[in-house]
């Protein structure tokens, strides 16, 4: 029922001025509203559209343009240092590997040349073992013809005090001989 | 800086960029619609119903009619606006 | 300021009376405020843009937060086929906008609180949309007033129906807007006058709901700019794109 009476307010427009009071209903004050909404929203539409639409969106799509570089800039600077990282992280694990082969190959070498030291000193030592050896092998040889020269001298010499005669050296010599060997196999065994 | 920190600031500011451009907010508008739009209706088809009456001198049958029409009107109108705020 | 909380509403001429044929168009208090929100609205946006740096000033933020605000709801509602019509929709949001807020200061005249105005503007959306549904469409946009899946027998009544709908637009658009801004400002008005009318022993509790009521008309002044042009794209994306 309301909205008939609503209705039939609007339809009478002038009438329902003068009953509720309202004067957006006086028909009267409509031309004027009209004219001048149409004169200063379009004013206002064509400022809207040819000047400050193309000022504001200038500087925004200036700043998103930034932003965007900046942020691409950003990216572009993570990922070479990304990059780098990896490599320099490459660099020090090849560097440690060669590290380790270079301390197990120095190891090697330097066992390697004691190897060689102690095999020398080694070899000289056996050398001059033998070389004394040899002296002392001469030297006993030596000694020994020297101990039948004594022998025989004194055998000799012991033999004439004793008995004033002179034995054949010949015999002595004998007789010294098989004792040495003898003494030798002794020596031997 | 630290480079982990760098890149996390750079997601921020990407996820930021993006989620702002799939905000919906006009429920809240939809919403103001109903009331109006039931008067608007019920109005709209009273005033064809009010002409037609005269134009036809049948007064006041098809006014009444067309004012029921406008009801429906506005319930389907009201409906509707529900509905698209529920898909929001 | 009279007792009659709707006096505010009275349009008064201003200065000499003109006449274009036999319609008036004197200049009046309405026409001064339309004047008033349209000076303010570009003034605003030119100091606004006027040095435009990388990083904006307060003034700037907000001129661009208002732009990407319309530009989101467009894009929301009417898609991106909808962007040439940003400078209208833009124009229509800021003018209903600065016309509501202007009108909250006391003694001053809401351009939006009459009738004629809101109408006008709903008639323009209204004719419009039509006109950019029949030149996208051809004939087809008629295809508007028949939904699918309906049965043979309802059809008559759904077109109807439809057409009614379709027509009741620019009414509740329009009404919207006017009947918030004016039942505002007249109990605004009404409160106010309690306040003066019982002075400052019983004025407080009055003056407290005006100025809760003026915060809530500040909120409402606000949101029924946003309805207005949020229900402009929603019609835009009804002429745009012909499916239901």
């Amino acid at each position: 029922m309301r909205t008939i009476i609503f209705i039939y307010l609007y339809t009478s427009a002038a009438e329902a001025a003068e009953k509720a009071g309202m004067p957006q209903l006086d028909p009267s004050v409509w031309a004027p509203q009209i004219f001048w909404l149409i004169i200063t929203f379009g004013f206002l539409y064509l400022v809207i559209w040819k000047v400050i639409l193309p000022r504001l969106s200038d500087s925004i799509e200036q700043r998103n343009d930034h932003i965007s570089d900046n942020l691409d800039e950003a990216k572009k600077v993570a990922n070479e240092a990304e990059i780098l990282n990896k490599s320099y992280e490459e660099i020090i694990l090849k560097a440690k590997n060669e590290a380790s082969k270079i301390i197990l190959n120095n190891k090697k070498d330097i066992n390697q040349k004691l190897f060689n030291i102690k095999k020398e000193t080694e070899k000289i030592f056996d050398k001059k073992l033998k070389e004394v050896e040899k002296d002392i092998n001469l030297m006993k040889k030596e000694s020994i013809t020297d101990v039948k020269k004594i022998a025989l001298d004194l055998s000799d010499n012991i033999i004439f005090e004793m008995t004033g005669n002179k034995i054949d050296k010949k015999n002595i010599e004998d007789t010294i001989k098989e004792i040495i060997k003898n003494e030798q196999s002794r020596e031997l065994n | 800086m630290d480079l982990k920190e760098l890149k996390n600031k750079i997601k921020k500011t990407n996820l930021i960029k993006t989620t702002s451009e799939t905000h919906k907010g006009n429920a809240f508008g939809i919403a103001m619609r109903m009331g109006t739009e039931f008067v608007a209706a019920v109005f709209v088809a009273s005033f064809i119903g009010f002409y037609l009456d005269k134009w036809l001198d049948t007064k006041p049958i098809l006014m009444l009619i067309f004012f029921f029409i406008g009801a429906a009107t506005g319930i389907l109108n009201v409906v509707r606006t529900s509905k698209m705020i529920n898909k929001e | 300021m009279a007792a009659n909380p709707m006096q505010q509403f009275k349009v008064k001429t201003i200065g000499p009376k003109i006449e274009l044929g036999s319609f008036d168009i004197s200049f009046t208090n309405s026409s001064l405020f339309m004047v008033l929100v349209v000076l303010s609205i570009v003034s605003f946006f030119i100091i606004a843009t006027q040095n435009k740096s990388l990083i904006p000033n307060k003034l700037q933020l907000v001129a661009e937060m208002i732009y990407e605000f319309v530009a989101k709801m467009i894009n929301e509602t009417a898609g991106q086929d909808a962007r040439p019509y940003f400078p209208f929709i833009l124009s229509l949001f800021l003018f209903v906008l600065f016309s509501n807020m202007i009108g909250m200061i006391p003694y001053s005249f809401t351009i939006t609180s009459h009738i004629v105005v809101t109408f006008a503007l709903a008639i323009v959306i209204f004719f419009g949309v039509t006109v950019i549904g029949f030149l996208k469409h051809g004939i087809k946009y008629l295809e508007l007033f028949v939904p699918k899946g309906v049965p043979k027998l309802l059809l008559p009544l759904i077109i109807v129906i439809e057409i009614i709908s379709y027509l009741s637009r620019p009414i509740s658009l329009s009404v919207r807007l006017f009947a918030n801004m004016m039942a505002g400002h007249t109990m605004l008005k009404v409160f106010g006058g309690f306040v003066v009318s019982l002075g400052l022993v019983g004025g407080w509790l009055p003056l407290g709901f005006s100025v809760a009521l003026t915060g809530l008309e500040i909120l409402v002044a606000f949101l029924q700019a946003y309805v207005f042009a949020i229900l402009t794209c929603i019609y835009l994306n009804d002429a745009l794109h012909l499916h239901h």
